[in-house]
């Protein structure tokens, strides 16, 4: 019993022995994850499906990896009826196939959703636009303030303090659904949103 | 209005019901469910879910909008003010 729980251990450390998942640990390198490595890591960590590691498994994730997961996620609600459509700034709307929507509608088909992404798209999406809008991964209020200031949206004495506390509390100075504010908010460097 | 939270496989939500539709409800976890705040018609802040929180609207006869997953000190937030939304609330996982 005592060799049997030293045992386990000791093989669960080796560099050859297959993750539940089926990867060596070998074979997840993160090695293109640079600052997000940790996030990289957490979410192999969370226990994530086996298509969803090899996707993570190099540390970054390309375009045609999340539309991958995203054609996972429609086939499978495919089968419960439901479709879905992402928004390409973010976020999506969950559909019913057929174009009815019982008043428990949300009730019954977020846990299929849920389902849904388990399977292909717990973390796929999110880490694609995280490192997409940030991949330097900088401080929020540091790529935030400039784009503001250069969109004539904060004068040039507000600071990075002050976005912070404005963040937190949700009272920003300006509309924060204009425009201007959203490309901002989404793409504050400039990288991968036409305005 | 009242206020209720949700619990869903191994999602934990919270969920504002509009107009007293009621939703199917379970005990959520306090310590999970106070993982995030702030929760309006229009977004929610993830406060300390450690692995990411969103917000969602469920919409009389028409699809269910969601907001991305956000990191810790968050907000998810959706595009639009939607119409007809007869609950709202985050999702942590």
């Amino acid at each position: 019993m005592v060799a049997a729980s030293l045992i386990v251990p000791l093989a669960g450390c080796s560099a050859t022995q297959p993750q539940p998942s089926g990867l060596s640990r070998s074979e997840v390198t993160l090695e293109s994850a640079g600052p997000w490595t940790d996030a990289f890591r957490a979410a192999l960590d969370d226990g994530v499906s086996p298509f969803e590691e090899r996707i993570l498994a190099d540390g970054s994730v390309t375009p045609e990896e999340v539309e991958a997961a995203h054609e996972r996620v429609r086939r499978c609600l495919a089968d419960s009826g439901l479709g879905i459509d992402y928004d390409p700034d973010g976020g999506f709307e969950l559909e019913s196939l057929d174009g009815k929507y019982p008043d428990d509608f949300f009730e019954r088909s977020d846990p299929i959703l849920r389902s849904c992404e388990e399977r292909a798209d717990e973390y796929v999406t999110y880490l694609f636009a995280e490192t997409r809008r940030n991949p330097e991964r900088r401080d929020d209020a540091e790529i935030t303030v400039p784009c503001l200031q250069a969109a004539g949206l904060v004068g040039a004495d507000y600071s990075e303090q002050q976005w912070r506390a404005d963040y937190d509390a949700d009272t920003f100075p300006f509309d924060s659904t204009s425009d201007e504010a959203q490309q901002c908010a989404l793409d504050p460097l400039g990288l991968w949103r036409t305005p | 209005m009242s206020i209720k939270n949700v619990l869903l496989g191994a999602a934990v939500l919270g969920a504002v019901v509009v107009g007293g539709v009621a939703v199917d409800v379970a005990s959520a976890p306090e310590a999970k469910a106070a993982c995030y705040g702030s929760v309006t018609l229009m977004k929610g802040k993830n406060n300390s879910c450690s692995n990411g929180a969103r917000h969602w609207n469920a919409i009389k006869n028409a699809p269910s909008k969601y907001g991305d997953w956000v990191g810790r000190g968050k907000f998810s937030s959706q595009k639009l003010c939607w119409a007809n939304v007869v609950s709202y609330g985050m999702t942590a996982r």
